[in-house]
């Protein structure tokens, strides 16, 4: 008996061992990653930041147009080979001048969870400068409104 | 002549969707979905679509994002200032949006006839006088243009004929009508909406 319980210790200890060789635990993500969904009514444009080549897909502006709505999901992404949605998103505007609503993006569950895009709509003309916030970055940029 | 069922119009994310009805003149649907602004005072009754599959389906919601210029209420969309706003589809009870489509409304500045014959032969030449012999019926349907451009939407309607020469009976569809002729003589029909009017003339022969 004493014998039998030892054995299960030792295999518990090298199943443990062996799940923490093989699969560690992903990094924190360090970036943001912004990408437009929807092509929108002219006017409407997510603008890549053109020098920066270790991260050429985070956007620094964005145009709309007065009515128009702009979608923008956001992934996160940790060294070179983990993505993942952005989690705990927090996006705020700091003027009025543009409204922000909740996109859902489905994963390949079909959950209707998950909900790490956003949609930017028009209100008034102006600039603001947008915040996106997750549980380990933030990213801002600029939102151009035109009439 | 007559409303039909368009294709589903796809949203702009790809998850969701609406679907008009066809009008005579293809406004609705030239290209499978709300491809003419709606116009200012006119309302567009829509079917919300769902395209995330593998789902249970949800109640789905309609909102605008600019009520000064498009109102969502149920499955109908008002427009009540020129302008653009996005139609967001929800899910019922949740702020989040599932799929949204660009819609711009128009003021009309005029009323276009489409004019069938009982069997369904259009006429397309709407200047030429239309003649009748009694107890002979058209249909008439009216909608409304921006100079050429079609405009979508229901609007508040009426009819009115100059004379008892015809006899205008609603058909159910607010914007169709069916002229019957009655006794000889000269009517003109006239349709006004959205403080514009548009006629025709029908002779009807002894």
């Amino acid at each position: 008996m004493k014998s039998k319980t030892s054995l299960f210790v030792l295999l518990g200890l090298g199943v443990a061992a062996t799940t923490t060789a093989c699969d560690p635990e992903p990094p924190p993500p360090d970036r943001l990653y912004l990408r437009q969904l929807n092509k929108g009514p002219a006017g409407t444009t997510l603008t890549f930041v053109q020098d920066a080549a270790s991260r050429p897909e985070i956007a620094d502006s964005a145009s709309l147009v007065v009515g128009s709505a702009l979608a923008i999901d956001c992934d996160e992404y940790a060294q070179q080979d983990y993505r993942s949605q952005c989690t705990a998103m927090v996006v705020k505007a700091d003027q009025p001048i543009v409204q922000v609503r909740q996109v859902y993006r489905p994963t390949s569950d079909a959950s209707l969870a998950a909900t790490s895009a956003f949609a930017l709509v028009g209100v008034t003309a102006g600039t603001t400068i947008v915040h996106v916030t997750t549980a380990y970055n933030s990213y801002d940029f600029t939102v151009h409104v035109r009439p | 002549m007559g409303a039909s069922a368009c294709g589903a119009d796809a949203g702009e994310l790809g998850q969701g969707g609406v679907s008009t009805e066809c009008d005579s003149f293809g406004g609705d649907c030239t290209l499978g979905g709300i491809n003419h602004p709606i116009a200012v005072g006119a309302t567009l009754p829509v079917t919300v679509d769902s395209a995330v599959f593998g789902a249970s389906a949800p109640e789905l919601t309609l909102a605008s994002g600019r009520e000064s210029v498009l109102t969502a209420e149920g499955q109908n969309i008002t427009a009540h200032s020129e302008g653009l706003a996005p139609i967001f589809i929800g899910v019922a009870g949740g702020e989040a949006v599932l799929d949204f489509i660009h819609v711009r409304a128009a003021r009309a500045d005029n009323l276009k006839f489409a004019i069938a014959l009982a069997d369904g032969t259009d006429l397309k030449e709407q200047s030429t006088l239309i003649q009748l012999v009694p107890n002979e019926y058209i249909w008439a349907e009216v909608a409304p243009f921006k100079g050429i451009a079609p405009l979508v939407g229901r609007m508040p309607l009426q009819w009115s004929s100059s004379s008892a020469a015809v006899t205008i009976l609603k058909t159910g569809a607010s914007n169709r009508v069916r002229v019957i002729a009655r006794s000889a003589g000269t009517a003109t029909v006239t349709a006004s909406a959205l403080g514009i009017s548009a006629t025709f003339e029908i002779e009807v022969l002894p």
